[in-house]
């Protein structure tokens, strides 16, 4: 990742960080991008190997901190999604246990690849 | 899809970092907290099967073989059941507005109350009353709890006494009885022998307002002629606690910018007048509320500081007396046990028309008393589910309408409340969405709500894991409704006085 801050408008600077499209998924990118946009302003550039994100008008005090903690929050998306993919089906069979018990789970475990 | 290289199936969690390590919470509820070198281990499945954490986690249900799969997963399917067993019993609470009319004004009042003279047009009538009563007794839930509203319920004390006779003759024609709970939410002014003696023979509870001492109350809860009514409402609410049973009376305080720097005196207060525990309800912004005087006049952030702040006091103030605070044992139930609270403003899918419901006086159903705010002041129906004139319990339950609330207003499938640790403590109320935010399910990660709750559930399980015995039994004995001397035998409660 690297990571670099350009000169801005008045309002404040502009954030750029570039992530390898290999480590991090756009789902991962886009939720964090969501928990960041309710005071600013993200546009997200993407080829097949990068993303570029940058933020618009981040104060100058703040852009460390911002950084940091948008790095660390794309990190632990991209950790949810990796292990909600793990346990997908287990999930869904839990909640159908819970609901509408079937009596031949064991069989259908078996058969699974999990 | 596995990992390969792991040494165990992962089972279903959400993580978020907490104190600088993560809390792990699996489907329904359990946490367990990890260093992050252990965490970033757990879920590259290469925890030694000899590790402590290997243990706790399987024996928490966040590990699992494919030999012990199904049986955990009927374990957590289980326990799942019991968490949403509101979903199985379906509508319990039913309000009932006798009549909008009061004999206060307050100044936050949600539902905007009319004043006591505007007519009897304002209040139920017989038959209405006994459509409800025919609808509520259709419900499939075998508890019932019927609370009777307003404006202020005791100005048409000849409807009361209608609403529970009609109720109990009813009930005594079905084949399977159903247990029936009333409460009365009263402001106390009206009050009277012949009442009390009714409540007390009909073994009704009785739900009233109190904000703190005199100024702070006087500020807000206001007679019709502009006088404060604490004078009043303190003797009668000390004479109904006198005069009922213990527990049968209970009150609500709002938190306002009048004592939300001033919390300890309402506790203070509380316990002078002799309830037994407090409720801290920050203000809801409807109706009067939305008024600058109290929109936006604290911030969450305030909230917060003075809720752990008062927390500390009461919890200091229960080493000497059981006085559990209300909210925070809704929020530790669901933390710590694995039950389901009955609380209707924080369940996923949301309470609304599935676990409460209000009656307006002119017969419509409501899904919630934010709801028939709403019609009241912007003349808005989108939450009104039917009529008791017009429908049969069918026919106002099991719309389209309210399906399409609920589906709306599930937890699980909205961003990010679906990845969010805290989910399976957490939900939400569509109603206040709609009239905060013009839609049933914001991106709830930056509304007020959500940054409150985290960081309440934060706290608590801060507290939970301070090793503080004495806390944890203090605690514990909010949500078991027992004295800490039963449950920590050991505890000297006399060093404390």
């Amino acid at each position: 990742m690297i990571s670099n801050i350009k000169q801005g408008n008045s309002m404040g600077k502009k954030l750029l960080m570039e992530f390898d499209s290999q480590v991090y998924s756009i789902d991962a990118l886009k939720r964090t991008c969501c928990e960041f946009n309710d005071n600013m302003l993200i546009n997200i550039i993407t080829n097949r190997k990068r993303y570029i994100v940058a933020i618009e008008n981040v104060s100058e005090n703040n852009i460390a901190d911002v950084e940091k903690s948008f790095k660390c929050s794309l990190l632990d998306n991209q950790i949810r999604i990796d292990t909600e993919k793990q346990f997908k089906t287990t999930r869904e069979l839990i909640l159908a246990q819970a609901f509408a018990p079937c009596e031949n789970l064991d069989e259908i475990v078996n058969n699974l690849d999990i | 899809m596995r990992n390969t290289n792991s040494n165990y199936i992962l089972l279903p969690f959400r993580f978020d970092r907490f104190n600088g390590e993560i809390l792990v919470v699996n489907e329904v509820g359990q946490y367990y907290i990890l260093p992050f070198n252990k965490f970033k281990s757990f879920i590259e499945g290469k925890l030694s099967k000899t590790s402590v954490h290997y243990k706790n986690l399987k024996s928490m249900q966040f590990i699992s073989d494919k030999i012990c799969l199904p049986d955990q997963i009927n374990i957590i399917a289980t326990a799942y059941r019991t968490k949403k067993r509101f979903l199985f019993e379906f509508t319990t609470l039913h309000m009932i507005v006798l009549t909008r009319r009061c004999n206060q004004q307050c100044s936050y009042c949600h539902v905007s109350s009319l004043p006591e003279y505007s007519g009897s047009n304002f209040d139920m009538s017989i038959s209405k009353i006994h459509s409800c009563i025919d609808i509520i007794l259709k419900s499939p839930s075998k508890d019932i709890k019927i609370e009777i509203q307003g404006g202020e319920p005791l100005l048409r004390f000849d409807l009361i006494k209608e609403l529970v006779r009609y109720a109990k003759e009813q009930n005594d024609k079905l084949n399977i009885k159903k247990s029936i709970e009333f409460v009365v939410c009263t402001n106390l002014i009206a009050l009277n022998q012949y009442m009390l003696d009714f409540f007390k023979n009909e073994k009704i509870q009785i739900s009233t307002s109190l904000d703190g001492p005199k100024d702070i109350h006087d500020s807000c809860r206001k007679l019709v002629n502009g006088k404060g009514s604490y004078d009043i409402v303190k003797d009668k609410l000390k004479w109904a606690i006198n005069y009922l049973s213990k527990g049968s009376v209970g009150a609500l305080m709002t938190i306002t910018p009048y004592n939300i720097n001033r919390l300890k005196e309402v506790v203070d207060e509380y316990i002078s007048i002799g309830l037994d525990s407090i409720f801290l309800r920050p203000i809801n912004p409807f109706g009067r509320a939305t008024n600058p005087e109290f929109f936006n006049a604290y911030t969450t952030e305030d909230f917060l500081n003075q809720y752990k702040a008062i927390l500390e006091y009461i919890i200091e103030v229960n080493k000497y007396r059981h006085f559990p605070e209300i909210y925070t044992t809704i929020l530790l139930t669901k933390i710590i046990t694995p039950f389901s609270t009955g609380f209707v403003d924080l369940q996923s899918p949301a309470g609304v028309g599935i676990s409460g419901v209000i009656y307006d006086v002119s017969g419509d159903v409501f899904v919630s008393d934010e709801a028939r705010m709403m019609n009241y002041v912007y003349g808005e129906k989108k939450f009104c589910i039917g009529n008791v004139n017009m429908g049969s319990f069918k026919s106002i339950f099991c719309n389209d309408k309210l399906k399409k609330i609920i589906s709306e207003s599930c937890s699980e499938s909205l961003a990010p409340c679906a990845w969010c640790a805290y989910l399976p403590y957490c939900g939400l109320d569509p109603v206040r969405n709609f009239i905060k935010y013009d839609t049933i399910s914001p991106y709830m990660g930056k509304t007020e709500d959500c940054i409150r709750h985290k960081e309440m559930f934060k706290h608590l399980i801060t507290l939970i894991e301070s090793g503080d015995n004495d806390k944890i039994n203090i605690l514990w004995s909010w949500i078991t409704s027992r004295s800490v001397k039963e449950i920590a035998p050991s505890i000297n409660i006399e060093e404390y006085l």
